[in-house]
């Protein structure tokens, strides 16, 4: 049965869309068709992390907002795209679902609202017209109407905080929400974790906090800074700490589907 | 009927067309937020599903869902075996900006060309307007 995973922070600047897009790419390498989307219209980005650009973008999730298409005539395999010229062979499609990133679309949408209906009814139609094993959203920071909706509807949701104290209180207040939403999996990823923490005393500490299970902690990383978000980490770098953290989130995601 | 009942009808009217924000769903009471919470996760719901689900009783779950039905929180709909109900969420408002902010936008929102049709519609930003 097809599953939706949603990744949330409230902050922004946590790893969200590379989090989302590596999750998603890992999904698709073992052979589940995936698809990923970016709910963050106001500010959208993963699409660079699957080497997709304004010029390439004829249709995004805007267009279908707007009614000017089918939301699954705004998915682009972006199977072939991963790797960077690199042979990296995928287990199955994955397909991403852009906003766009025309400062007159962005602007519009900020201007004129939009009908949320469409997007709830954009989210099912995708799993079902694409066939996905997996719809990944990749949201906007905080808690907006699109953010609340993701939640809503999720199987899993993944809160991704990092090691601060203003993520701290921010996280508790995405946690309270997303138990009167009540999200049946509900997982906290901590990522730019310093190499020097007791990883396994940060992991008991959340949990104790928030009450729910640490799916990974992800180190601080330079490499990943390196690659400057132009391609997906995990599958460049598989021997990566950073990859093998990324792993073990799709090894819950998968544990939630058998 | 005195200003303030007129007042408060239109309110309720004007909520009952909107729909549900999610906002609003997190402040409903526990056991129509439960209900909500389901209605939202599969799309549709029925009676029999909801008693499924919720393990309550028919009775109450009608009432519930009939009760969120007055509100314009879900549409309603005969089916071939029954009611079926769907959350009926509002729309996302725009944001209102300072006006030289969209002055500053102006020259960015010219319509995209599968929206010529549109030009004579309010679509087609002011720049004046905030």
């Amino acid at each position: 049965m097809s599953k939706i995973i949603s990744i949330h922070s409230f902050r922004g600047g946590t790893g969200k869309s590379n989090i989302s897009a590596n999750v998603a790419s890992q999904l698709a390498q073992r052979g589940h068709r995936v698809g990923v989307i970016d709910t963050d219209i106001q500010s959208p980005g993963i699409h660079v992390l699957f080497g997709m650009d304004e010029e390439q973008i004829d249709k995004s999730l805007n267009d279908y907002l707007w009614g000017r298409c089918n939301i699954e005539d705004t998915a682009y395999n972006v199977s072939a795209r991963i790797g960077k010229g690199e042979v990296i062979v995928m287990g199955a499609d994955i397909f991403l679902i852009p906003s766009s990133i025309r400062a007159g679309e962005i602007a519009r949408v900020l201007r004129e609202g939009y009908d949320v209906s469409m997007l709830n009814e954009g989210f099912r139609a995708l799993v079902k017209r694409l066939k996905l094993d997996y719809l990944v959203i990749d949201t906007h920071p905080g808690l907006n109407e699109e953010t609340l909706l993701s939640i809503a509807i999720s199987d899993i949701l993944f809160i991704i905080l990092r090691p601060d104290q203003q993520d701290f209180q921010g996280t508790a207040v995405t946690v309270d929400v997303a138990r009167k939403l009540e999200v049946p999996h509900l997982y906290l990823v901590i990522n730019k974790a310093l190499s020097s923490y007791d990883f396994a005393d940060l992991k008991k500490r959340a949990e104790q906090i928030y009450d729910s299970p640490v799916a990974a902690i992800l180190p601080l990383s330079e490499d990943v800074a390196r690659l400057q978000s132009t391609d997906i980490f995990s599958l460049r770098f598989p021997d990566h700490p950073v990859s093998a953290a990324i792993r073990q989130i799709v090894g819950y995601v998968e544990a939630i589907g058998q | 009927m005195g200003i303030f009942k007129h007042l408060q009808n239109e309110v309720q009217e004007r909520e009952k067309r909107e729909g549900i924000t999610l906002a609003d769903l997190l402040e409903l009471d526990p056991p129509l937020r439960r209900l909500m919470n389901r209605v939202t996760r599969y799309g549709e719901m029925t009676v029999p599903r909801a008693v499924e689900l919720l393990e309550d009783t028919p009775e109450n779950l009608t009432q519930m869902l009939n009760t969120l039905a007055e509100k314009g929180y879900l549409l309603r709909e005969k089916g071939p075996e029954g009611w079926v109900y769907r959350v009926h969420l509002a729309r996302k408002r725009g944001t209102s900006l300072p006006p030289g902010v969209w002055s500053a936008l102006g020259s960015q929102l010219q319509p995209a060309p599968s929206d010529a049709s549109e030009e004579e519609s309010e679509d087609v930003v002011d720049t004046d307007v905030p």
